[in-house]
């Protein structure tokens, strides 16, 4: 079982998370994060309480701001109060006296209301009203006499009020904003007198109302319908301005309540107020005092910032403090973090120092100890793998090593050298069925019963012995031991080791097999050997020995050797071989067998040899005893035979000294051990060529088949009589020592001894040159005689067909003559007339007919003279241009429907008999004709071969004449095998030929390219010097 | 059915065949001639003749091939007269068994008289 890493399924198990605590997961996962959680966890309820107090102090100041401003509009109202009441007593006291029993005259009145109006600034003027609204008086004349009775404060009068004041309004003569204070004057009995109305200038109310103010904060007083009659700071009037208060729920309340506040009033300068509101009594106006929310606000704030200002300063330090402490624990975890990966990533030596804080300078050194431990430890790793890798691919037993799928994933080199193939790359059913894995018995095996398969299966150690064919064809026995590679409890793969075992395999039968053979040996010896103790008693013996001693086996082992055979003098030789240690052999010892004197004398072999124990003690003897009687005595007989031997070779010698032929006695190996005078005198061989090979002294004599070729080796005598055959007559030509070819008959035997074994070979060679030169002689007479009675004969023959055909072809001719005379003549004689188309077919005939004979008639007489050495040529000057051409001509008309083609260069005289060769080439041109087919043309050409020889040559389409008649064609009687008979005697070729021989020319036959014949006349053009007459026959 | 007029001549010699041709036809028989033994045998599979005048030399199928063939055939056969130039034409004549002979040179009365024997 291999272990892997272990530690690693250890390390996996670790690395799951637990779940963290519901607090733990609101914290910080950071260092610096954590710092910064803990400061505000101190700092934010510190806020919070402090936002109180200062939320408390806000509202307070609010209140005491609203408080402040609802003072000064209780001021205001009290004072504008003041005012109306001022007014109506003074009204009171001038309606009586303009309404006294002393009523002034109109003028007078209005003189009254003037002097009263310049003790109050504020009114416009004074106007005296009667009960009906009318004026009738006033401080200013262009009121006079204006009705007012539509007016909300005379009819408030007329319905019984004391007083009344009127909203803001515009005056009835100028349109002016003003408003009315009136009384009503009465009499004791409650009779309205008159109204008395003052007019107020609004803008002028400051002089009642005025109150210093800080800031933009404004006091105002507003009618009972809310619009603005007056507003300090001063504004410009615009019913917008005046208006601006009009929807303010303020007013409402506090004109229902008498005061009222509010922190959400919108200004007329736009900004929001805080402000308080104060009812006039006995009116339904409104006095106002506000200040911008702004103004109030920044009093306040300003008080806040002042004391928040320290707190931030405070918490700002804290943050300062946790960023500072944070860096100083994060930068050098973050360092370490760099170590860790550094030493994850195998840079074992970045080491890194960390000053403080001390736990986390103690971790780096933990670190960096831990990197060197690593560090060691894969180089020590590297090494062993390295180590590993070398074994492995210098393992000379082939290693295979599966995925745990079974495919085979990596090999050592050696798989590939003992079977030359990878089974990586190749797949392990191809390594298989390549390596033809099979078990001991020959049963072929599968890839899953492969011991790697079976160990990855049931995970555990498998030895099998195997046996594969390896790449060069050999059988490998191999022992194949293969385990499970286990990681973390799991089966991952499996390494067989294929040990080679066949020669260890081959080493233990081999061993086997020579134990059974020394067996066998000892068993099978003739030597008698037996195994002695000390003590001389019978270990061990053979069958051999138990044979010879005349006991059983079993009788002899345990049993003491010379109680046996008691014999002084052989004890003495075993006790001193097993006394001293040195072996004892004697050889051809003679032995008087005690119980068996039929026996007589027998012979021994003796080897006595010491066997020692492991101490060196000699513990044992082997004896050994061989029968040698039979050779000691055979060899006694040998000698008498040798001697006898030497004795027949002498008369040996002087036998084949004494005969006439050449005898030479061979060697097995073919040299030559002894030859007699005649040998020596027909071969001349000195002792060199004695000795050498057979090849070489058939060469060295020229020998010869009698045919005259080189005498074949394999053929020579000596050969076939030392290979055990028995040669007789075999001829031979041989060169003698003078350079004479000498004939010899050969005969050859074997010498064999009584055994059959080959001694050498007797060879003897008769002269027989003068007896073969007589027979040649008769032969070649015999040849002779035969060759002339042929020739006779087939001449004889010859002329028997020559005169046969002669007559046929005479006698053809002649019947046609004759049969179209009698046609003609008889039908003249049957009808008195001979018509016209028979006369000329009939003499056409007669005349073909006629010439046919001539020319037969013209050869017969040529062959004749020929035959009689008389055929003659008159040789004359003949332009041969002029005699083709006539000759062509006359052809043509025998031949009119064939195509006979002419082409000759003008040639000059030629010395020739024109007439014979007329009919010569005469003779060509109709051979062409006849031997080709009707539709192919003829060709002849005349031409200069060189300078001096003319040149005819005839051309046909024809089929040709075949090579070997070539020459044949050219002979008398010689008839051509074409498709049809053309007939004629066999003349025309042998006849042309004579004729051209008498010109000195010559004639030959040719293939024409292209198929046909071509038949070339060759005449010197010259005048020979002397002409012969006639051909030498 | 043979034709009791029909006369093939077979020789190869044009002038013999027209003599032969224009003797005979003057004598009121039908002629047809072949120019040898292979021509003839042609002819002998389309017609029935009343009589063969067989020349001896030639070329392709001679007088012997020919009158060897023509004998192996079955049905009736005509009588063959044999033409030769040979001195001993009887003996050729009865070499190759024919009914009659006509030797070399020949009148025309000889013909006429030799046909006629065999055509009544």
């Amino acid at each position: 079982m291999i272990e892997l890493s272990a530690s690693e399924a250890r390390l996996a198990g670790n690395v799951r998370a637990k779940p963290r605590p519901f607090l733990s997961r609101l914290m910080p996962r950071t260092v610096r994060g954590t710092l910064i959680f803990i400061l505000l966890a101190m700092l934010i309820p510190l806020l919070v309480g402090e936002a109180a107090v200062y939320y408390a102090r806000y509202q307070e100041r609010r209140a005491q701001e609203l408080e402040a401003n609802l003072e000064v509009a209780r001021g205001g109202a009290a004072a504008f109060s003041t005012f109306i009441r001022d007014v109506v007593n003074t009204e009171f006291a001038i309606g009586q006296t303009l309404s006294g029993l002393n009523q002034p005259s109109p003028a007078q009145m209005n003189g009254i209301l003037a002097a009263n109006l310049r003790s109050y600034p504020l009114l416009r003027n004074l106007n005296w009203l009667t009960p009906e609204g009318k004026a009738v008086a006033s401080s200013r004349a262009d009121v006079i006499g204006l009705d007012y009775a539509d007016r909300d404060y005379v009819q408030a009068v007329r319905a019984g009020e004391e007083w009344a004041i009127s909203d803001l309004m515009p005056a009835r003569v100028d349109g002016m904003p003003i408003f009315t204070i009136s009384r009503g004057i009465r009499d004791g009995s409650g009779r309205l007198l008159g109204i008395l109305v003052a007019v107020v200038d609004p803008d002028k109310l400051g002089e009642v109302l005025t109150v210093a103010r800080t800031g933009q904060a404004a006091i105002g007083v507003s009618d009972s319908t809310g619009r603005l009659v007056y507003r300090y700071p001063e504004v410009t009037w615009t019913p917008a301005t005046r208006d601006n208060f009009m929807d303010e729920p303020a007013l409402p309340r506090a004109r229902a309540l008498g005061e009222s506040v509010s922190t959400s009033l919108k200004g007329i300068d736009g900004q929001i107020r805080w402000g308080g509101f104060v009812r006039v009594e006995h009116t339904n106006w409104v006095a106002a005092a506000t200040r911008p929310e702004v103004e109030a606000n920044s009093r306040i704030a300003g008080e806040i910032f002042r004391d928040a200002l320290a707190f931030l300063l405070i918490a700002l330090l804290g943050a300062v403090t946790a960023v500072v402490v944070g860096r100083r624990i994060t930068v050098p975890i973050k360092r370490l973090e760099d170590q860790a990966a550094a030493i994850g990533m195998g840079r074992f030596d970045e080491h890194i120092v960390v000053a403080e804080p001390v736990e986390l300078s103690n971790l780096a050194r933990a670190m960096s100890r831990m990197g060197d431990d690593l560090k060691a430890r894969q180089q020590s790793l590297e090494q062993a793998l390295a180590e590993q890798s070398v074994i492995f691919a210098s393992l000379a037993d082939p290693v295979l090593v599966f995925d745990a799928s079974g495919k085979p994933v990596r090999t050592n080199p050696a798989i590939a050298a003992v079977y030359g193939i990878d089974p990586v790359s190749a797949g392990i059913d191809e390594f298989v069925r390549k390596t033809a894995v099979r078990h001991p018995d020959g049963r072929p095996l599968v890839a899953s019963e492969l011991p790697g398969s079976r160990a990855l299966r049931d995970g555990k150690t498998v030895t099998d012995l195997l046996v594969t064919t390896d790449s060069r064809g050999r059988e490998r026995v191999v022992q194949v031991s293969a385990s499970p590679l286990v990681v973390g409890g799991a089966v991952v793969g499996a390494a067989g080791v294929w040990h080679d075992i066949t020669e260890r395999e081959q080493l233990l039968g081999r061993v086997l097999r020579h134990a059974a053979e020394l067996r066998a040996i000892v068993e099978g010896t003739q030597a008698q050997i037996a195994l002695l103790d000390r003590a001389f008693d019978f270990v061990m013996v053979n069958s051999a020995y138990e044979a010879g001693s005349g006991y059983r086996r079993d009788d002899l082992i345990g049993r003491n050797h010379f109680e046996l055979f008691p014999n002084a003098e052989n004890q003495a030789i075993f006790e001193r071989v097993r006394d001293t240690g040195e072996p004892y052999e004697a050889l051809e010892k003679p032995f008087q067998h005690p119980a068996r004197p039929d026996l007589g004398t027998t012979y021994w072999n003796w080897v006595l040899v010491p066997v020692r124990d492991k101490t060196g003690r000699v513990g044992e003897v082997l004896l050994s005893l061989l029968d040698v009687t039979a050779q000691v005595k055979a060899r006694q007989q040998m000698r008498h035979l040798k001697e006898d031997a030497e004795c027949r070779a002498a008369e040996l010698d002087a036998a084949i000294v004494s005969i006439p032929d050449a005898v030479l006695i061979f060697s097995p190996a073919g040299t030559v051990e002894r030859m007699n005078e005649a040998a020596r005198a027909l071969l001349g061989y000195s002792s060199r060529e004695a000795k050498a090979s057979t090849e070489e002294r058939l060469v060295w004599v020229h020998a010869e088949t009698p045919d005259g070729k080189p005498f074949p080796p394999e053929r020579a005598p000596t050969r076939r009589a030392l290979g055990g055959e028995t040669v007789h007559g075999v001829d031979m030509v041989i060169r003698g020592p003078e350079g004479r070819k000498v004939w010899t008959s050969c005969s050859a035997a074997p010498i064999r001894a009584t055994d059959d074994q080959m001694l050498g070979a007797v060879v003897i060679m008769r002269d027989i040159t003068a007896a073969r030169m007589i027979e040649a002689e008769r032969e070649r007479l015999l040849v002779a005689e035969r060759l002339a009675r042929g020739q006779a004969e087939s001449a004889v023959k010859a002329r028997d067909d020559f005169i046969s055909i002669a007559a046929h072809e005479l006698k053809t001719p002649v019947t046609s003559l004759r049969g179209f005379a009698e046609l003609l003549v008889r039908q003249f004689e049957r009808t008195g007339t001979v018509d016209y188309e028979r006369l000329t077919k009939a003499m056409a005939q007669m005349s073909l007919q006629s010439v046919r004979l001539t020319r037969l008639t013209e050869q017969l007489l040529n062959l004749t003279q020929l035959d009689a050495g008389k055929l003659a040529i008159s040789p004359a000057n003949t332009d041969l241009h002029d005699l083709v051409e006539r000759t062509v001509e006359s052809v043509r008309l025998v031949y009119p429907d064939r195509k006979v083609v002419f082409e000759g260069e003008t040639a000059p005289a030629v010395w020739v008999d024109g007439l014979r060769l007329e009919q010569v080439i005469r003779n060509l041109l109709e051979n062409a004709l006849k031997y080709s087919p009707a539709d192919s043309p003829v060709e002849i050409e005349l031409g200069w071969e060189d300078a001096s020889t003319v040149r005819i040559s005839v051309r046909d389409h024809g089929n040709g004449v075949p090579e070997a008649q070539r020459e044949q064609v050219f002979e008398r009687f010689y008839q051509g095998h074409g498709e049809r008979n053309i007939g004629g005697l066999g003349l025309g070729l042998y006849i042309s030929r004579q004729i051209v021989d008498l010109h000195g020319g010559q004639i030959v036959c040719e293939a024409a390219e292209g198929g046909g014949s071509r038949f070339v006349l060759r005449l010197p053009a010259n005048r020979p010097g002397s002409t012969r007459g006639a051909v030498d026959r | 059915m043979s034709n009791p007029n029909l006369v093939l001549a077979v020789d190869d010699d044009p002038s013999i065949l027209e003599l032969v041709q224009m003797a005979l036809e003057d004598d009121g028989y039908t002629v047809m001639t072949a120019a040898d033994g292979a021509e003839a045998l042609e002819l002998l599979d389309k017609h029935s003749l009343g009589l063969i005048l067989l020349d001896m030399r030639m070329s392709r199928v001679n007088g012997w091939e020919f009158a060897e063939a023509y004998r192996r055939r079955p049905g009736p056969h005509a009588p063959i007269v044999v033409i030769t130039a040979a001195a001993d034409a009887a003996a050729r004549a009865a070499e190759i068994g024919a009914e009659g002979y006509l030797g070399k040179p020949f009148g025309l009365d000889e013909l006429s008289e030799v046909v006629s024997r065999y055509l009544s």
